[in-house]
């Protein structure tokens, strides 16, 4: 019993991670809450969908195709509206309330083209899994855990030892230093935006094939998405992992003590307490919020 | 006929909501997205009371404006601590929490059932029953709102919330205590979106949680912003735009469920345009420069 809980913890905890990562990879090059984000989660999975209805293509062909729909609608935002705004050197609250714009409108396309009920992938029998150690095992809830630590791996890697890494890192400590020494800081923005938008792309993916798809399912990831950078702090990857291992199991062991539908408002009670007391993170030292 | 005082009254209960909203985002340059919140916890709290204790409509409004208002400075005490889009990242969690009670405290509010058949009010003996009663209910509330938002605005205590908006160092170093300010605007923001709330309650006779979602706290950020933040008029603009643009859709005859997700898109749509062209919306006065980009 016990078991399963903190395995299905661990399932909860990848998807925010991979939603997480993005997030904050966005967060950190582009300085605002891409509230998009969370929409990117929702298209990847619809796109696939309707791939596998209109063509007869394998179920992985179907998914690479919905995720790169994904990165090409997050790379779409930032030439479209994120990058115009940068130049007239808009504020966070400015981007925030635009993505805000974006979510919403995208959200109803994709409701008003499929409809607002409850969609699955594979239609037949739920795949209960093997037990393994007293925990069943889903293929696709093993694949999001993997997913998830090899991009925590891969990102981290590649921030701390590539040239493309310290890009990233130079305009996220300052934009226009970064500019002035030849990075193009739109650049490194786009390309953030598009590891994050596959990022989430893939993490909607793995959880439609999961539990199936709905066009409002992107809002809570993209919270948990928040809280997880707000607990482990933006700009440090084992931070994110930690924060969203924390914060996955401990939803799903709080169910243990309490009814299961006031598993979102812990995780939001928490992220109060940690905006008001520790909005740098736990592990980082200071960030701009901090500084008054 | 009945249509047409139907999109009025709407139009009366959303500018009572963005002209509070518009004394917090527009005025202080606080940007909150749970104003769903306290509309929702005026319309519960007067319906629970009408149905439970059959108490009279005016101790209903009053005991809703006071428990919203405690809400509110609840909401507005993290504004001292934490800006911008941290601040934005608090009160979203707090419009989520609060749906998450009004949903699942299923003993209290009945949850996703809702709470049907709120009586028709009585207010000093008359009964406010038909369409035109409470245009006229709402109406007055209205007026009121706006009276008192001009009155607030233009007193020492407006130039005092503009002032934070604009440096709030220097309102702090001209002696003004801004903590007390913040929260203060913070509990009459809520205090009105609840009278809102309680309209709604009385003249739908039903509620439940759906109506006070994100989304809706999102719309009626959107209508401050597209009417323009900081200016008196700049909501009421907003809310008869957004209000009657989605029914005009009704007209070329969309089906109920395409006209819902338009209506949304609309709004999602200008909001996005917005920023991109004209942030400070028809009227305002405040375009979200944010503390920081001021340095």
């Amino acid at each position: 019993m016990i078991q399963q809980t903190i395995a299905d913890g661990l399932v909860s905890s990848a998807t925010y991670l991979l939603v997480a990562l993005g997030f904050a990879l966005v967060y950190s090059t582009g300085r605002f809450f891409n509230f998009a984000h969370g929409i990117l989660f929702v298209l990847a999975p619809y796109v696939m969908l309707g791939i596998l209805h209109a063509l007869e293509v394998p179920l992985c062909v179907a998914a690479i195709a919905g995720i790169a729909a994904s990165l090409a609608a997050g790379c779409l935002f930032d030439l479209g509206a994120y990058r115009l705004l940068r130049r007239r050197g808009a504020s966070s609250l400015v981007m925030l309330l635009a993505s805000l714009g974006i979510y919403v409108l995208v959200q109803n396309l994709v409701s008003m083209t499929c409809g607002d009920s409850t969609k699955v992938v594979l239609a037949g029998a739920a795949d209960v899994g093997q037990p393994v150690i007293g925990v069943y095992l889903t293929l696709t809830r093993c694949a999001t855990v993997a997913a998830a630590l090899i991009s925590a791996t891969a990102l981290w890697a590649t921030l701390k030892w590539t040239r493309w890494g310290r890009t990233f890192r130079a305009v996220a400590s300052d934009p226009e230093l970064a500019n002035a020494s030849g990075i193009n800081s739109d650049k490194a923005i786009i390309w953030s935006i598009a590891v994050g938008s596959a990022l989430a792309g893939s993490a909607g993916v793995l959880v439609a094939l999961d539990v199936g798809m709905t066009p409002d399912m992107g809002l809570l990831p993209l919270m948990m998405a928040v809280v997880v950078m707000i607990v482990g702090g933006s700009r440090s990857v084992l931070g994110l992992t930690l924060a969203a291992i924390f914060i996955g199991v401990s939803q799903h062991l709080a169910v243990l003590l309490m009814p299961a539908q006031w598993k979102d408002c812990i995780a939001f009670l928490l992220l109060l307490f940690f905006l008001l007391f520790r909005p740098q993170g736990v592990l980082a030292k200071k960030t701009r919020a901090a500084a008054v | 006929m009945e249509y047409l005082l139907h999109i009025l009254i709407l139009i009366g209960i959303y500018v009572i909501l963005s002209v509070s909203i518009n004394l917090i985002v527009g005025y202080t340059g606080l940007l909150s997205i749970a104003h769903a919140a306290f509309y929702g916890v005026g319309a519960y709290v007067a319906a629970l009371m009408a149905l439970s204790l059959h108490s009279p409509f005016l101790v209903n409004t009053a005991c809703a404006v006071v428990l919203s208002g405690v809400l509110g400075a609840l909401v507005g005490i993290p504004s001292l601590r934490i800006r911008d889009d941290y601040f934005v990242i608090a009160t979203f969690a707090f419009q989520i929490i609060t749906f998450s009670v009004l949903n699942n405290w299923v003993s209290l509010t009945g949850g996703p059932m809702g709470l049907p058949g709120i009586p028709q009010p009585t207010i000093f003996g008359l009964q406010v029953s038909s369409h035109v009663g409470f245009l006229l209910l709402v109406g007055v509330f209205c007026a009121l709102t706006l009276w008192v938002t001009h009155r607030i605005v233009r007193s020492p205590f407006g130039r005092v919330l503009k002032a934070i908006r604009e440096d709030e160092v220097f309102a702090q170093a001209a002696g003004k205590n801004v903590a007390a300010y913040k929260v203060l605007v913070f509990v009459i923001g809520a205090g009105v979106a609840a009278v809102a709330g309680v309209m709604y309650a009385y003249y739908i006779s039903f509620i439940d949680p759906t109506s006070f979602t994100v989304m809706e706290s999102i719309f009626i950020i959107s209508i401050v912003i597209i009417g323009g933040a900081g200016s008196l008029w700049g909501p009421v603009v907003g809310a008869v735009v957004l209000v009657v643009l989605p029914e005009l859709l009704r007209f070329i005859g969309l089906p109920n469920a395409v006209a819902a997700n338009l209506r949304q898109m609309i709004y999602g749509g200008l909001l996005v345009a917005f920023m991109m062209w004209r942030p400070r919306g028809f009227l305002g006065e405040y375009a979200f420069q944010g503390k920081e980009a001021r340095g």
